[in-house]
């Protein structure tokens, strides 16, 4: 009976499901079918896996003033041009909709039943984090990038993509896996505590992602300026049961129900599962 | 006030982070760890994670013993 409920669930925002799907079959190795698309193109010999379009490091390379990586590596950059440009225009759905990383802990999230799952209530809390994240990420690249703390990633030390990626590997080719600290404190925050302990499963991507935060400022400031897709609700229909809040995955939505615009990732599960329609996904008109 | 200095705390600590992770990460991988594998690094954010979320694990503890209605 609780699968057939599951399933029931699942079924309501069923694009979304069947894009988190095309997402790892475009992404993730041993598929990876977009990068293996381009490399292919453009002759590149490498296999293709999550690692062939990092939608981090163009960020650190920006930051740290390594432009000349931006020409050597156009297709990631592109990638994640292409995120912000469609955040500022219909919010962050690459995140929602596509990303491997987040559709894999919100995934599993829902293994657990709601009230052992842990959340921030308080947005502007929620907020702080991930932009006080952002910022010591920022001042690291850039002392980086001036040389005075060595030259490696800061990407890379906590990469929750390579963790997925060499946990695919593990089960599809046996692949033993490469542990470091990094990896070890990316496991337990992205997958176990972040993931499957949290209410949506996205803490890593509400704290720790530079794509989702810029995506998120990105989503914010289109909607200062007024053109863009994104959620309302209605105060007359809304009878306070919470249930937004429970479904919420980045919990942007807090208790006078408001929605945090630079957390919102556009997923539409409020509006699918509001009982009483409270939520829309509308254009917003130009004030 | 006081909320305002709770969300400077949080970014003034979360600003933390990424320093901190780049600073101590060692660079090694876990069967060359000179400490056994004995990891602080993840320890310390266990515990500030106990720190955080401490009422609520505890809640959830005793929710898990006292078997309550779990399911809503
Ligand atoms: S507010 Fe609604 S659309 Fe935005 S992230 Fe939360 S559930 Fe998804």
């Amino acid at each position: 009976m609780r699968l057939i409920n599951a399933f029931k669930k699942l079924s309501i925002n069923k694009w979304r499901y069947i894009f988190w799907i095309i997402g790892l079959i475009m992404f993730v190795a041993p598929f990876a079918l977009l990068t293996r698309l381009i490399y292919f193109t453009i002759g590149n010999i490498y296999p293709p896996d999550l690692h062939g379009i990092c939608f981090r490091m163009p960020f650190e390379w920006i930051f740290s003033g390594r432009i000349f990586y931006l020409f050597q590596y156009p297709i990631m950059f592109g990638t994640v041009i292409l995120a912000l440009i469609i955040a500022f225009v219909l919010g962050p759905i690459f995140c929602g909709w596509l990303c491997p990383v987040g559709a894999v802990s919100e995934a599993l999230s829902r293994i657990i039943p709601f009230p052992y799952r842990l959340r921030i209530k308080d947005t502007s809390i929620t907020r702080s984090l991930r932009y006080g994240f952002l910022a010591g990420w920022i001042v690291i690249s850039l002392l980086i990038g001036l040389g005075y703390i060595g030259i490696s990633s800061i990407c890379c030390r906590y990469c929750a993509s390579s963790v997925l990626q060499s946990l695919v590997d593990a089960i599809s080719s046996s692949t033993v896996l490469y542990w470091h600290s990094g990896s070890i404190i990316v496991l337990i925050f992205w997958l176990i505590i972040g993931g499957v302990f949290t209410v949506g499963g996205r803490a890593w991507c509400i704290m720790f992602c530079p794509l989702g935060a810029m995506s998120g400022l990105f989503h914010s400031l289109g909607a200062k300026l007024g053109f863009y897709r994104t959620i309302r609700r209605n105060n007359v229909k809304c009878n306070n049961c919470d249930i937004c809040m429970k479904v919420c995955p980045m919990w942007a939505i807090d208790s006078n129900k408001s929605i945090d615009r630079t957390l919102c990732i556009n997923c539409k599960e409020c509006v699918k599962r509001c009982p009483n329609n409270a939520f829309t996904m509308v254009w917003r008109e130009i004030n | 006030m006081l909320k305002k200095l709770r969300i400077m705390l949080t970014f003034i600590l979360a600003a933390s982070y990424a320093p901190m992770n780049y600073l101590i990460y060692c660079n090694l991988t876990c069967l060359s760890c000179p400490l056994g594998g004995f990891c602080p690094y993840p320890i310390i954010i266990f515990l500030v994670m106990i720190i955080k979320f401490g009422r609520k694990i505890r809640s959830i503890i005793s929710k898990i013993l006292w078997k309550k209605d779990i399911f809503i």
